[in-house]
């Protein structure tokens, strides 16, 4: 009985060790799906303009045609402004021609505050309605075109810009358009955000976008995602002409609402209603990038700080007086102690101006005008001593113009080209001895009655128009006290302060006389 | 008087043997039906030592799988048309069973045993088949076939332990290899 016992207890052993359950391994770790190479992410904010060194921000306002714009420009001639200030022409232009108006800057009354230029931060993310209704960004009464601006990137000698083109009212907008132009501020070469990228990036990225897109609506498919058809390639071309740079070099592209795929299809997944940012890591993106577009991604991922290019002196850059409202001021019978006071205002506001100089004084006083060359204002011909030029001889009035000409050019190394008859006399006699263009003013200020300093602001800030010259006087401690309050209102009104070489367009007028530049 | 004839003394040495028996053949019995299951299972189930291709069925009917190493296919005993497959950590299995249904009817089919009304998922496979899928909770059921076909695999899987979203992946690239004989 005991062998029989001992028997069926090693038979069930056996039994059951033989069918003893498969060890597992806790340790195991589940596989992971292949490595997405692109990812949803949030677009990266833009950034705030004033941080940004060495930008000029351009505001315009039209009531007349019905626009407002903001724009960022480079210091002098860089190219890029160049294709920024076509966009902001070429609405111009639809406006004038939708209103049946001619396109003349405008200025407004005080108050309009129109010194604030920068681009508004985030401006450009806000719906279209929004901005046409917004008093600091849209037409007036929200009806018209609105051209706003954002900086997106600002890293070693990169800077990138996004500018949005809106037209439209309350009731529709019929424009919305968004460009985005990445400068090398070092080289002067620029590239749009598309450009960013080589022909075969839309195709490859279009896989990449798929599989994360269908892998996030639970696909199990581990099938290639099939080549995109011609519209799915123009939704993403037009993706990636919104390529932001987000941190550590990622590539940021926004896609828009209606995006879809077979794939996504297939797993009864509407098309987006929404538009969607992916982000592109650095070494995903770098060999879909042109080189331009690498050296600029490997400064964001180093984090490098904003290289401003060299600043120019105001009075040095280009601008465009038919485009923005100029007015010049000048500033006669200097240089006197008080002209410092002068430049340092414009400085301040990076202004330009213009000097028209006694010869005595330029010999007095030569560091003064010497500055005021180098901050690009110019130094011109006021006589030597002040003489009613139609009331003195003729050789005098040569002797005046010559000898005045003369102690300019030693103070400053550049001879003037214009010349001011004191109290605005002249004849054809003086034109013909002067040799050069007389100009005149269309503002007297009359500064130097001694009218106290909120009068003298009030009518230096609210007489000029477009194109108008501004007499005062840098030697009345009125007018140089009060020169940053005047350059400030008048930047208020819209106003772009240049010197007599930028009001006439950049060619000086070689003979004549004139009493504005209009 | 003192002792008991012999044959009387056999009979009672045989009584109390024959109830031994008796006892123990119960107690094997009662243990074979508690451990048949189970044992009959284990008996059946094998630990993959390598990445290998498994096959269900004959070459003419049958179906096949890449198995990764590691994992536990079992072949349930009379059921030649399916196996399941368990990960290595036990924490999940995944059920493949070969129907003689088109794809849209062996989802159907797999579908009855899901809770719930989540939406019909299709796609292709990397194999070149079709999938329909569905979802609820932790389970995924499917069929894999090709479309307008008369045969399909009925897929179910069951998590035990663990996230079960951590496993799609895995899953999903059995379900990618499967390849029916056509």
């Amino acid at each position: 009985v005991k062998r029989m016992l001992a028997g069926l207890a090693a038979a069930a052993s056996a039994l059951a060790l033989a069918g003893c359950a498969a060890p597992f391994d806790p340790a195991w770790t589940p596989p992971s799906w292949p490595a997405a190479t692109v990812a949803t992410v949030t677009a990266p904010e833009p950034l705030d303009a004033a941080d940004v060194p060495g930008l000029r921000g351009q505001r315009l306002r039209n009531d007349t045609v019905g626009l407002q714009s903001r724009v960022a420009l480079l210091p002098g001639d860089a190219s890029v402004n160049a294709a920024v200030l076509d966009e902001v022409r070429a609405r111009i232009a639809d406006r004038a021609s939708k209103s049946g108006t001619r396109y003349r800057p405008e200025v407004f009354a005080p108050g309009a505050g129109l010194g604030q230029r920068d681009c508004a931060q985030g401006s450009t993310l806000r719906s279209a309605a929004d901005i046409l209704q917004d008093p600091e960004l849209g037409p007036a009464g929200g009806s018209g075109s609105a051209v706003v601006c954002d900086i997106v990137l600002a890293a070693g000698t990169f800077l990138g810009q996004r500018i949005r083109l809106i037209d439209g009212d309350a009731a529709a907008v019929a424009l919305d358009e968004v460009s985005l132009r990445y400068a090398d501020t070092a080289t002067g070469e620029f590239a749009t955000a598309g450009d960013l990228w080589t022909q075969d990036a839309p195709v490859a990225l279009w896989s990449d976008i798929v599989d994360v897109l269908r892998r996030e609506h639970g696909a199990l498919s581990l099938a290639p995602v099939r080549a995109p058809e011609e519209a799915g390639l123009a939704s993403l071309r037009a993706a990636l002409d919104t390529t932001l740079v987000g941190p550590g070099g990622a590539l940021v592209i926004r896609i828009p609402a209606g995006f879809t795929a077979p794939e996504l299809v297939d797993l009864g997944v509407d098309a987006t209603t929404e538009a969607m940012s992916i982000g592109i890591p650095p070494e995903v993106a770098r060999e879909l990038l042109t080189p331009f577009a690498a050296a600029m991604t490997d400064a964001v991922a180093a984090g490098a700080a904003y290289v401003p290019p060299p600043t120019v002196p105001a009075g040095l850059e280009t601008i465009d007086c038919d485009l923005v409202p100029c007015v010049g001021m000048t500033y006669d019978d200097g240089p006197s102690q008080l002209t410092a006071a002068v430049l340092d205002a414009a400085a301040q506001r990076d202004v330009a101006v213009t000097f028209f100089s006694m010869g005595q004084n330029a010999r007095r006083y030569p560091d003064l005008l010497r500055r005021a060359v180098s901050e690009g204002h110019l130094v011109e011909n006021h006589t030597w001593n002040h003489p009613q030029l139609t009331d003195i001889p003729g050789p005098d009035v040569t002797t005046q113009i010559r000898d005045t000409n003369a102690a300019v050019q030693a103070a400053t190394g550049v001879a003037p080209t214009l010349f001011r008859p004191p109290y605005g006399e002249y004849d054809a006699e003086v034109l013909a001895r002067a040799g050069m263009p007389a100009i005149l003013w269309d503002v007297d200020t009359l500064d130097w009655e001694g009218p106290d300093d909120d009068e003298l602001i009030r009518r230096a800030v609210t007489e000029p128009k477009p194109g108008s010259i501004v007499l005062q006087h840098d030697i009345h401690a009125n007018t140089t006290r009060t020169a940053g309050a005047v350059y400030d209102g008048l930047a208020d009104r819209g106003f772009e302060l240049v010197n007599l070489r930028q009001l006439f367009g950049g060619t000086l007028p070689t003979s004549g006389a004139y009493r504005s530049a209009r | 008087v003192s002792s008991a004839p012999p044959a009387l003394g056999r009979r009672r040495l045989r009584t109390p043997v024959i109830v031994a028996l008796g006892v123990v053949t119960a107690l094997a019995v009662g243990t074979a039906v508690l451990l048949s299951t189970p044992i009959v299972a284990n008996l059946r189930t094998e630990v993959m030592p390598a990445d290998t291709r498994v096959s269900v069925g004959d070459q003419h009917d049958g179906w096949s799988v890449d198995v990764p190493a590691g994992w536990t296919v079992e072949r349930p005993l009379l059921q030649d048309d399916r196996v399941v497959l368990a990960t290595p950590d036990g924490a999940a299995e995944i059920s493949l069973v070969m129907r003689d249904l088109s794809l849209q009817d062996a989802f159907a089919a797999a579908r009855e045993n899901l809770d719930g009304e989540p939406a019909d998922q299709s796609e292709t496979l990397a194999s070149g088949l079709s999938i329909v899928h569905a979802e609820s909770g932790s389970q995924l059921i499917a069929a894999i076939g090709e479309p307008g076909g008369g045969r399909s695999v009925e897929v179910s899987t069951r998590q035990i332990s663990g996230d079960a979203a951590d496993y799609r992946a895995a899953f999903a690239t059995l379900l990618n290899s499967i390849e029916v004989a056509s």
